[in-house]
């Protein structure tokens, strides 16, 4: 077997941003404190050169190097950009927040970019094996991120909560792997697919494994009933780490559900479509109902996330082409409604104060009009209000479902979103009806302020014109 | 607000008017200079096939007259209204986007378009009812309506969806092209409900009608324009529009037909039991929906166009006795119908006001009202319906033509039982747009002309077989005695009645505890309980408990998955080749594996599932895979090292064993027995010899290497192996710092009084 | 010969009494990290089992993937722990609840 080095130029972005990310590990060894700031720009660089490395190597046909372990395709290309973009926003967003707390620390970007690293692997995996290394570089990166505080006994017990429910999930899913490689003799999706369509599988073993491999699925989104580590988390961690939590790796996740569902299973779709109806439902109605309750905003974030996941699986157990695509959508678009909200929330923070309770929402209007306004535009979205990009989000999840004759599921789904506008409108009411329990100016540097604007501009122009990345994604999956 | 408090006619907010004005002036050069429809389209989200389509008939031209016509007005009279109120600048931001919404809505083709603009219209009224914030009702009421109207939205979406499916465009005009194909589609009904639950939500159809008074606490500028005028015929508009298509259909009839009586009936009755003046006209606005929607019901192609007459004629009339209750408010203070009287003497203008209005609105010869209903006398006689609607009509107008009464006459020509103080009547601003209204429902009557080319356009769009209906006032004796005659004399009976019926139906009090408001409340209130309660019980930061769940959910789903699944469960072993060192090789597993869960003391423990991992080493050996082993051995001592290097950090062990769990224990057994019978399952697996063993084939000629596993870690897979690499090495990374205790950790901790 | 079965059930119970360790423990964290590590072991039991009987290389390699990142996975677990020892006083998990909500 020749090595072939073209078989490197479709993974040179994993290859560059760890390189980069190495590099950047020694380079910060040698810096002083106050010196901290250089790490940030390098990192940043890094996560800009990987975005633009994956769009430069992109296009064209579909490879698959490394005897199938690797794939580079319109999804790649599209997933890896847009998981460096986000990341990008939230080394940017945390910076501030990082130095008021005394975590302005090289290991956070070295960690980001490990998980970063490890997204981009789910994102571009043919096989079992190569999801798996990527899943296990993203969660262990975030275990120890969660844990970043170390003075925080909060940060700790959610770290060790996340940990352990993070570790028996890999452990399911790795069971699943176990029994579907013993079903059909491969770990490559190709491979499963194949011994699928040639009926050369054994049809229990299949099953269990499958859902085995589901429950894992379920856990590392945070899906009903598998969901109880995440508002505990989300709570728990540095406001910037829980911005990370909640953004790309959803992005990385679905990504990771397309791949072994669809390309892996697709053959058995009615196996696990059932699974994914039961969860889709649970976490959209126990997601949207329980966020009512919270007074933290955090929680009342990871209620939603829950709520939004169950939105994430109804594109998905459609099975098909345009199901992919809109799940697709909403975890890209979600991921940066995210970004901005939480954006916004260390935007309201400052030194010796966590902006984490909704009444700190209170009579923002009049602190700042337009950070209000950019708030405002991202809960809309969020509660899927046209003509922001959320709304857009759900009715192509929507439109999926009723395509596959799933309407009960979308009406469901209707149902609850409705529920659902509540709470973010509470925040809104929060904004624009209330006074001010707290009048101290905002305090952000210019940088901050501009990439919240334009985070919370774009929920409004992906909305008035959403075409482009919707044909991005339906080009990915075709 | 003070009685007669007076803030100047608001005059140099005026400049508003010129958006609603410059609209009107576009849509009336417009009509004259190009013929209807107008259609527009634009490719939008190409993918899904929704476009930014627009088509402009009779019907939505109609609306559009309405919307800015009255517009002009409505703006005319918020800039007196909200002379000198703090935070007015808002009301002038949101009401013109209120109005883009509404042009929007009845001009798009596109059903997502429609909905968009659907749902901006509830957003924009939301603000605007909620204007005045400090106002905790005023909050609960725009809550209320924005939830009922949106939600009412969402499922309109869902079925317009539907509809699309069914018909392959996503076009409203093309939907009711294609609607011949597809009238025996299952999912036709559920289509249409849900389409219907939008329009009558927006239009405040029974058991939908509540929200409509509540949202009273709106401005009244807001209440004219958006609750009476414009917003609430939304929903009467879409079935406007559809009813081409499902005219012959029963369902749609029945549906239509039943909930218009139900809400127009039960409206007229509840408008007896308020005594606020406002809320009054809004019961009485919900009743005319009600009618408006039992027309739109009617097969008879004579029933659109009194719709559509109605409709016209409702607007006109709702509006300025809106404005004069707005005036009664502004000038004493109150809206309250027993504390008001007399005030003619004070307030001629608004006086006059609702004269003419309530003259429109009573029915009455002369007035434009007039006309629209004899139409309606005409499509109930052509559509040949029960005896039993006719009479609930006639009551709903009769209860019209008290509440008219109430508006113009009581509260204006009453006998003066205690005087209120100083009045002074309203500015201008909000004198001229009431009387312009009213004057041209009059003006329609002598000159019916005007309206007439909009009416017919409008109709011929709802009953395509309408050729040419003389709407113009012709009297027929016969029609007018005997259908106004007897409406009339219920309605000045029930005016003469109103405190004593008011008495009667104000002790009903159970009505309101079982009510669709009461239901509405109780939800909303439910769901708050509900997710309360889940967040004590189950997120209670536990996480033995979380496992707990989590380990049960697992156990349900693949029961679940078993149960759905077939095998069988024999066990047909063979007796291994190297039997004892299987057989040590498990037991020192299981005994490790038994130890680790009941022993206390930590380090006996990690010895325990030391011997696990050693077991298990020892089974790869024998499988044949001895470097796997080693590389067990190897991980497995550095574990149970590097574990026991930092087990003392801990301390002394706090705690002994405790009771036996039953419930626990029954869970995890029936984990482990669950586990058990899905291997068992497994007994009969094939295994498949005949896959390739390409690896083994390849690994000297292309690797040069004797050891296939060897080979393919380091040749086949060689960038995993670089993910694995990374991985360990990053897992040490992100250990170190946790582990670092730094200087300024200390110091904080020092300076804290805690040794660190 | 050792049927295949016979490995898969071996594994079985692992897994089992991972699961039943998670049950019935309710306050060693350590023991919770063990149990998660016996889950893992069942799982490269499978692998192998697999891979000896289908005669396919790759199962085995994919165990040698899990030994490792299992170590790193449990370093990071310990240096959890420690953290949270440093900051709670205790490993105790029916002491972690001050996330609820």
């Amino acid at each position: 077997m020749t090595f072939d080095p073209m078989h490197l130029i479709p993974v040179a972005p994993e290859l560059f941003l760890l390189t980069a990310a190495c590099a950047i590990l020694v380079i910060d060894l040698f810096l002083k404190d106050e010196q901290r700031e250089a790490t940030y720009i390098l990192a940043q660089i890094a996560l800009i050169g990987t975005a633009s490395l994956a769009l430069l190597v992109g296009g064209g046909e579909r490879q698959v190097v490394f005897s199938g372990s690797v794939i580079r395709d319109g999804m790649t290309d599209l997933l890896k950009a847009s998981i460096c973009v986000i990341a990008f926003g939230a080394f940017l967003y945390a910076k501030e927040y990082l130095k008021d707390r005394n975590l302005f620390k090289g290991e956070f970007y070295t960690l980001g970019m490990f998980a970063v690293i490890g997204m981009l692997i789910m994102v571009s995996a043919g096989d079992f094996l190569t999801v798996y290394l990527g899943l296990e570089l993203l969660s262990l990166s975030l275990y120890a991120l969660v844990a970043f505080d170390r003075e925080s006994g909060r940060g700790s017990e959610a770290a060790m909560k996340y940990f352990v429910l993070g570790a028996i999930a890999s452990g399911m899913l790795l069971y699943g792997i176990s029994m579907i490689y013993g079903a059909t003799g491969s770990i490559s999706f190709a491979g499963i697919a194949e011994a699928i369509a040639n009926d050369a599988v054994n049809n229990t073993i299949m099953v269990f494994g499958t859902v085995f491999v589901v429950i894992g699925l379920a856990f590392k989104f945070g899906a009903v009933p598998f969901h109880m580590w995440a508002p505990d988390v989300y709570d728990g961690a540095p406001t910037a780490v829980t911005m990370i939590i909640a953004s790309a790796p959803k992005i990385a996740a679905v990504a990771m559900a397309i791949r072994i569902l669809g390309e892996g299973l697709g053959g058995i779709n009615a196996d696990w479509q059932g699974m994914l109806v039961i969860l889709a439902v649970l976490s959209m109605a126990l997601g949207n109902v329980v966020a009512i309750a919270q007074s933290n905003i955090k929680r009342m974030l990871a209620y939603s996330t829950i709520s939004h996941v169950g939105f994430i699986f109804l594109g998905l157990l459609a099975g098909s082409q345009s199901g992919y695509a809109s799940a697709m959508f909403y975890a890209i678009t979600y991921a940066l409604t995210a970004l901005g909200a939480f954006g916004i929330i260390i935007l309201l923070s400052r030194k010796g104060f966590e902006a984490d309770r909704l009444d700190d929402f209170r009579g923002l209007n009049q602190r700042s009009p337009w950070f209000a306004a950019m708030m405002l535009l991202l809960m809309f979205s969020m509660a899927g209000v046209p003509p922001t990009v959320g709304f857009f989000a759900k009715l192509f999840v929507l439109e999926a479902a009723i395509r596959v004759d799933l309407t009960w599921l979308a009406i469901v789904a209707v149902f609850f979103s409705v529920i659902g506008a509540f709470y973010y409108l509470r925040i809104v009411k929060l904004m624009y009806f209330d006074k001010p329990a707290d009048s101290a100016p905002l305090q952000a540097g210019m940088d901050t302020q501009i990439a919240l604007s334009v985070n919370g501009l774009a929920m409004l122009a992906l909305g008035i014109y959403p075409a482009g990345l919707m044909a991005w994604c339906v080009a990915a999956v075709a | 607000m003070h009685a007669g408090e007076q803030h100047g006619s608001g005059a140099n907010d005026l400049w508003v008017v010129l958006i609603p004005l410059s609209a009107f002036a576009l849509l009336a050069w417009g009509l004259t200079a190009y013929s209807l429809p107008w259609t527009f389209a634009l490719p939008w989200a190409p993918s899904l096939g929704i476009e930014l389509a627009f088509h402009i008939d009779g019907l939505s031209a109609q609306m559009l007259a309405l919307i800015t016509g009255i517009g002009v007005l409505v703006f005319t009279y918020a800039c007196g209204y909200l002379a000198g109120k703090p935070r007015r600048g808002r009301v002038y931001f949101v009401l013109p986007l209120f109005m883009l919404a509404m042009m929007g809505a009845v001009s798009a083709d596109d059903v997502i378009l429609l909905f968009l603009f659907w749902e901006m219209t509830s957003i924009t009224s939301f603000l605007l009812v909620g204007f005045n914030h400090e106002d905790p009702h005023a909050r609960a009421s725009a809550r209320q309506a924005l939830l009922i109207t949106m939600g009412g939205g969402l499922a309109m979406l869902g079925g317009l969806l539907l509809l699309a499916q069914m018909a392959g465009v996503y076009t409203l005009s093309g939907i009711i092209a294609a609607a011949p194909g597809f009238m025996d589609d299952p999912r036709l009904h559920l289509a249409i409900t849900l389409v219907l639950l939008g329009a009558f939500t927006k239009s405040a159809q029974f058991p939908f009608h509540f929200w409509l008074p509540n949202a009273m606490s709106a401005p009244t500028p807001v209440s004219a324009y958006l609750h009476s005028a414009t917003m609430v015929k939304l929903g009467i508009y879409l079935m406007l529009r559809l009813d081409p298509a499902f005219n012959d259909l029963l369902f749609w009839e029945v549906l239509l037909v039943g909930t218009g009586a139900i809400t127009a009936l039960w409206a007229s009755v509840l408008a007896l039991r308020e005594r606020d003046l406002k809320r009054i006209l809004a019961r009485s606005t919900v009743a005319a929906l009600g009618t408006l929607t039992l027309l739109v019901g009617l097969p008879s192609p004579g029933a659109g166009l009194a719709a559509v007459a109605f409709l016209f004629a409702h607007a006109v009339y709702k509006a300025p006795l809106f404005m004069v209750a707005g005036n009664i408010d502004h000038a004493t203070g109150t809206r309250i119908i027993d504390k008001v009287t007399g005030l003619r003497r004070y307030m001629p203008w608004s006086a006059a006001a609702a004269l003419l209005a309530g003259l429109s609105m009573a029915g009455l010869p002369l007035a434009f009202g007039f006309v629209s209903k004899d139409l309606m006398s005409i499509a109930k006689s052509e559509a040949d319906l029960l005896a039993l609607l006719s009479w609930t009509l006639v009551l709903v107008n009769a209860t019209a033509v008290a509440v008219a009464a109430v508006a113009a006459v009581r509260v204006f020509w009453g006998r003066v039982e205690t005087p209120i103080g100083p009045v002074r009547e309203v500015p201008w601003t909000m004198l001229a747009p009431p009387l312009f209204i009213a004057l041209l429902g009059i003006e329609f009557e002598i000159v019916p002309h005007l309206a007439d080319p909009l009416l017919i356009a409008a109709a011929g769009v709802v009953s395509p077989d309408l050729r040419s209906v003389e709407i113009s006032a012709s009297y027929d004796l016969s029609t007018l005695f005997s259908a106004l005659g007897l409406t009339a004399g219920i309605g000045i009976l029930l005016y003469i009645a109103w405190d004593r019926l008011h008495d009667r139906l104000h002790r009903i009090h159970w009505l309101d505890r079982y009510g669709p408001e009461a239901t509405y409340d109780f939800l909303l209130h439910g769901l708050a309980r509900l997710a309360a309660w889940h967040t004590r019980a189950l997120q209670h930061g536990r996480l033995s408990g979380y496992l707990r769940l989590t380990l049960a959910a697992l156990i349900a789903i693949t029961v679940f998955a078993a149960w759905q699944g077939e095998g069988r469960l024999t066990v047909d072993g063979y007796w291994p080749d190297h039997a004892w060192a299987w057989l040590v090789a498990c037991s020192v597993m299981l005994a490790g594996a038994l130890s680790t869960l009941f022993l206390q003391d930590r380090l006996a423990l990690l010895m325990a599932s030391g011997l696990v991992g050693y077991g298990a080493a020892l089974l790869f050996l024998f499988a044949g895979a001895p470097d796997l082993a080693f590389t067990q051995f190897m991980v497995e001592t550095i574990l149970v090292v590097v574990a026991a290097a930092v087990l003392p950090r801990f301390g002394a062990d706090p705690y002994r064993a405790e009771g036996t769990r039953w419930g626990d224990l029954a869970l995890a057994v029936a984990a482990g027995l669950g586990v058990i019978a899905l291997l068992l399952h497994l007994q009969g697996f094939p295994v498949d010899s005949t896959l390739p063993e390409w690896f083994a084939g390849q690994a000297l000629p292309a690797a040069q290497g004797h050891n296939v596993v060897n080979v393919i870690i380091v040749d086949f897979r060689a960038l995993d192996t670089l993910g694995e690499i990374a991985v360990v090495a990053f897992s040490l990374l992100a250990a170190l710092p946790l582990l670092r205790r730094d200087k300024g950790a200390r110091d904080h901790a020092e300076r804290a009084g805690n040794p660190p | 010969m050792i049927a295949l079965s016979d490995y898969l059930i071996l594994a079985a119970i692992l897994f089992s009494l991972s699961i039943v360790g998670i049950f019935i423990n309710r306050k060693n964290v350590i023991i919770l990290l063990m149990c998660i590590e016996l889950m893992l072991l069942a799982v490269n039991i499978n692998f192998i089992a697999f891979s000896h009987f289908l005669g396919d290389a790759v199962g085995q390699v994919f165990v040698f993937f899990i030994l490792t990142v299992a170590a790193a996975e449990a370093a990071i677990g310990l240096a959890i722990l420690v953290v949270l020892f440093r900051n709670r006083r205790t490993i105790n998990v029916e002491e972690l609840d001050s996330l609820a909500g």
